[in-house]
């Protein structure tokens, strides 16, 4: 995939559509949690919180299948307009029972704001993730963010303006206003943005289930327990802050007032905070800045231990709140990544529905407990709060190691869009082989062969085991693939017995026989007696007919040869063909050892002898077998590779630029193809370092040509590797602009190169544009390569 | 006239489906191993019990290309034929020489060779025969459609 250029006009419309539809919708909701705190505090006591809270958990469970209802099958812009009206005009109604100053109105209203409020923000954000590529969702999320924040700030400053000539319930009147205006912009940018988009058609199937989502993914269990741990510590920190609240005053204008002006306090740390996010983000990446707000809670819980005062409470809620509205969303949004399409969707919904309210309900309970226990103060609120955030940071650690392996999945999800779910692969073998194990007593034989094949990745030993009496199926081919995976796999060589090279000359007589049957009979007898000197006979005749059978042969005899075919691949002297034909056969082998000689190719040697053994080096990773590789030595191959790809970048987009590619040949081909070497040799020894299988999963992204799939392998690479790597590879997989040479440069860099095929290429097209002036080039590219030489010879004749 | 370069016949190959797909260098070792020869008009190449199968390819010239007294088509500049030949499998038509011409040809042995060595070379063959196959199935089952012609490269 060509990286995509950053910007451009849609873009930049998107951008600011969705920063002032966030706007829009966060100053909304900062006037309804302003009315709605004020309304409680000057009408209840603070102690009524907890029980309000489990209301508002009821309210949500109840709301949430109703949002849903009004989303699905909608896209994005027209589902959020939809939300964002229907709440509205129910907001003109609570305006009406606020009239009313009972205690109970008060209490309705705190619970309809807190079920919601979050859904509403959910659905934003669902919107805005499925107009933006991961890719540009790292470009522009912190400015939409920042608008958001913005938005809370303005709302907070007008509140406290407002409290002095409007009632509580006036301001919730402006709320609805709001909120129309709202639905309406989503529904005018629906039709463009959607068109654009192309949104993904939404599926036919029966509605996914966050149940089910939650069931079959470990990655979105996880995601779901940090959520609850956050919802549990947000809980603690804004009872704690609320009772610090009441202790200063009951005032409805007051506690207006008041709540106003922390309403601006956030959201001006919160901007201050957005403002840095994308710089954050882009040097310590989402995972970690997901830290700042437990670990921001616990700081000031541990103050809140040594000085139980109200201030304390009070700027540790002024943290998590604008933490939460900042820095944090963004990186959590990061988290919900690997989900794809609905279940994305519908986790964003459980995230801001039940999950969190369950969070604050489980917060509830424990201040409950802590009343029962009549420890309902301010220190003990604190020491509550810094346990809970301690144990939100620990799963909050948890997740940001899932999340590059679950984001891998997604990738191979989109790779390979007839799997069934991202969530089933080899990330979740844990829940995977138990269910594996129930699909291998189906009647179908296919579910069956699926079965023990996945099993056979996830939990060898017990595939084997399982295919033990699987050879009894009454399906041929299950009899056959069960028969095949019961093969204990291949041990390493016993050592070799005593030295017979009288062997050796016979095998090579019979090799060299032309009797296929007397040449085989030969090579069993060799791997019968397991004879290491028969290594350099069966080399000599890995050409012709008896290729086959001799890297068979080889194969076969495993660890007793794989030093001696370790010394062929690493002697230059040794023909390329055969070279190849050993990596081939030493990636066969496949034992640890056997894997290591294939270190013993360099960057000097030919490209693809280089392919081959980085390609049995990865096989052996996927298989999970442990060799010897030195880190230091993969990095700086990875370096010279990615000079190199710079390089051949350049070089070809000066080919490029040339109008005449006739008078190129092969050449311009030629680059391409060794750009694509170059890549995904560089993928191919990180493979080596990461896990093999994603990150060949995320070259295979990257090269897909789908924009979408290419930036899932962006940010997979952007969580996984780490900061020297991220620095090393990152800049020339996303440039596309590399500085162009001129061609005539090219032709003379290239054909006093290493590279054998370029070179000879770069002389051909000196030949065939009559360069005389690049003669010199041409005489000093003699070598004894042939091609090399004839295409010397023949471009000299042509000057 | 000159005898063509190896990056040449490399150039040539890139032009016949068999090889599109294959990478340039890969090319250039098969190019290394293949015989370039001259024919006369009239000349019959590759008859279906010939005890010396190649795969050839045309650098100029025309071909016929026929099963019994059926012609199949005609063969110019980038055609190639006797693919399954070179493979091990009977191959039933017959190509004659139309006019004087010159063509690249490789032994089944040599052929086999390259395909071991190169896994893109041997999944270019895949592919275009999967091409193929596919073809002789549409054609199967529109019977009134044309058939097609030309880079025929049986």
């Amino acid at each position: 995939m060509e990286p995509k250029p950053e910007g451009g006009d849609r873009e930049t419309r998107l951008r600011w559509s969705l920063g002032v539809l966030h706007f829009l919708v966060i100053a909304a909701f900062t006037w309804a949690r302003i009315v709605r705190d004020g309304a409680l505090l000057s009408r209840m006591s603070v102690e009524w919180v907890p029980y309000l809270t489990v209301a508002v958990l009821l309210a949500t469970a109840a709301v949430t299948p109703l949002v849903a209802r009004l989303t699905r099958h909608r896209d994005p812009f027209r589902a959020f307009a939809r939300v964002a009206v229907v709440t509205g005009v129910t907001l003109l109604l609570w305006e009406l029972l606020l009239r009313d100053r009972s205690s109970w109105s008060a209490a309705a209203l705190y619970v309809w704001v807190g079920a919601y409020g979050p859904l509403l923000v959910a659905q934003f954000w669902v919107l805005t993730y499925s107009a933006l590529d991961p890719q540009q969702a790292r470009r522009h999320i912190g400015f939409v963010g920042a608008l958001g924040i913005l938005g809370g700030a303005v709302s907070g400053l007008m509140a406290t303006g407002f409290t002095a000539s409007l009632t509580l319930a006036e301001v919730l009147g402006l709320t609805a206003v709001t909120h129309l205006g709202a639905g309406a912009l989503a529904l005018g940018l629906a039709t463009p943005v959607s068109r654009a988009q192309e949104p993904q058609k939404a599926p036919d199937g029966p509605p996914v289930r966050a149940l089910t989502v939650l069931r079959e993914d470990g990655y979105a269990r996880l995601l779901a327990l940090v959520i609850v741990l956050g919802a549990i510590t947000g809980g603690i920190v804004d009872y704690q802050f609320k009772f610090a609240l009441q202790m200063k005053t009951t005032d409805a204008a007051e506690l207006g007032r008041w709540l106003g002006l922390f309403n601006v306090a956030v959201s001006l740390l919160a901007l201050a905070a957005q403002v840095v996010t994308g710089w954050l983000l882009t040097r310590v990446g989402s995972r970690v800045l997901a830290f700042v707000l437990p670990g921001g809670v616990a700081a000031g819980a541990a103050v809140g231990l040594v000085m139980p005062a109200i201030w304390p409470p009070v700027l540790t809620r002024l943290w998590e709140t604008a933490s939460r509205h900042s820095v944090t969303r963004t990186a959590n949004e990061f988290f919900f990544l690997p989900l794809q399409g609905e279940r994305r969707a519908v986790m964003k919904h459980a995230s801001e529905g039940f999950l969190t309210r369950g969070g604050e309900v489980g917060a509830s309970l424990l201040l409950v407990g802590l009343a029962t226990l009549h420890r309902s103060d301010l220190w003990h609120l604190s020491l509550m709060a810094l346990c809970v955030a301690g144990g939100w940071a620990v799963v909050l650690g948890w997740l940001s190691q899932a999340y590059g392996p679950a984001l891998s999945r997604s990738l191979d999800a989109l790779l390979r869009p007839g799997r069934p779910t991202a969530g089933r692969d080899e990330g979740d073998r844990s829940l995977a082989v138990p269910e594996l194990a129930k699909m291998l007593r189906s009647q179908d034989e296919r579910h069956v062969l699926f079965a023990l094949g996945e099993m056979m990745s996830a939990d060898p030993d017990r595939a084997r085991r399982e295919a033990e009496r699987l050879t009894q199926h009454r399906s041929p081919a299950v009899r056959a693939r069960a028969r095949r995976e019961r093969r204990p796999p291949r041990s390493a060589a016993q050592p070799a017995g005593e030295v017979r090279w009288l062997t050796a000359h016979p095998l090579y007589v019979a090799m060299k026989s032309g009797d296929e049957a007397r040449a085989r009979a030969a090579c069993e007898a060799v791997v019968a007696s397991r004879d290491r000197l028969a290594a350099p006979v069966l080399l000599e005749c890995l050409q012709g007919a008896t290729r086959g059978v001799a890297r068979d042969t080889l194969v076969s005899l495993g660890d007793v040869v794989s030093g001696a075919l370790g010394d062929a691949l690493a002697d230059p002297a040794t023909p390329a063909r055969v070279r190849r034909d050993v990596a081939v056969v030493l990636g066969r082998i496949g034992t640890a050892s056997a894997v290591a000689q294939l270190a013993r190719v360099g960057r000097d040697d030919p490209r693809p002898l280089q392919s081959l053994t980085l390609m049995g080096m990865n096989a052996a990773r996927k298989r999970e077998i442990a060799f010897a590789l030195d880190a230091t030595a993969v990095r700086d191959a990875i370096r010279a590779d990615i000079l190199e790809l710079q390089a051949r970048l350049a070089q070809r987009a000066a080919l490029a630029a040339e109008s005449a590619g006739t008078t190129l040949g092969l050449l311009p081909r030629a680059l391409d193809e060794a750009v694509a070497h170059g890549r995904e040799h560089v993928f191919r020894r990180l493979a080596l370092l990461y896990p093999a299988r994603e990150m060949l999963r995320a070259h295979r992204g990257l090269i897909s040509g789908d924009e979408r799939i290419g930036a899932y392998a962006l940010e997979y690479l952007e969580a996984t590797l780490s900061p020297d790597d991220r620095e090393m590879v990152m800049p020339v997989l996303r440039s596309n602009e590399p500085e162009v040479p001129s061609v005539d440069d090219v032709l003379q860099s290239l054909a006093s190169g290493d590279d054998v095929w370029l070179a000879t290429l770069a002389v051909h097209a000196i030949g065939l544009r009559r360069a005389t002036h690049l003669r010199p080039v041409v005489h000093a590219a003699e070598t004894a390569d042939p091609t090399r030489l004839e295409t010397v010879r023949w471009a000299l004749a042509r000057l | 006239m000159d005898t063509l370069t190896t990056v040449e016949k490399a150039a040539l190959l890139i032009e016949v489906d068999l090889f599109q797909e294959v990478p340039s260098d890969v090319l250039a070792e098969l190019a290394a191993q293949m015989e370039e020869t001259a024919h006369q008009s009239g000349d019959v190449l590759n008859e279906p019990d010939s005890a010396d199968p190649r795969l050839y390819v045309v650098i100029e010239g025309d071909l016929r290309l026929t099963r019994g007294s059926t012609t199949l088509g005609r063969l110019e500049r980038g055609g190639a034929f006797g693919l399954l030949a070179v493979l091990g499998i009977g191959q039933g038509e017959t190509a004659t020489a139309l006019s004087a011409c010159r063509l690249l040809s490789i032994s089944p042995e040599e052929y086999l060779d390259a395909l071991a060595d190169s896994t893109a070379l041997a999944i270019a063959n895949l592919r275009t025969l999967g091409r193929r196959l596919q073809e002789l199935d549409r054609q199967l089952s529109e019977p009134t459609a044309a058939r097609a012609d030309g880079a025929d490269t049986r």
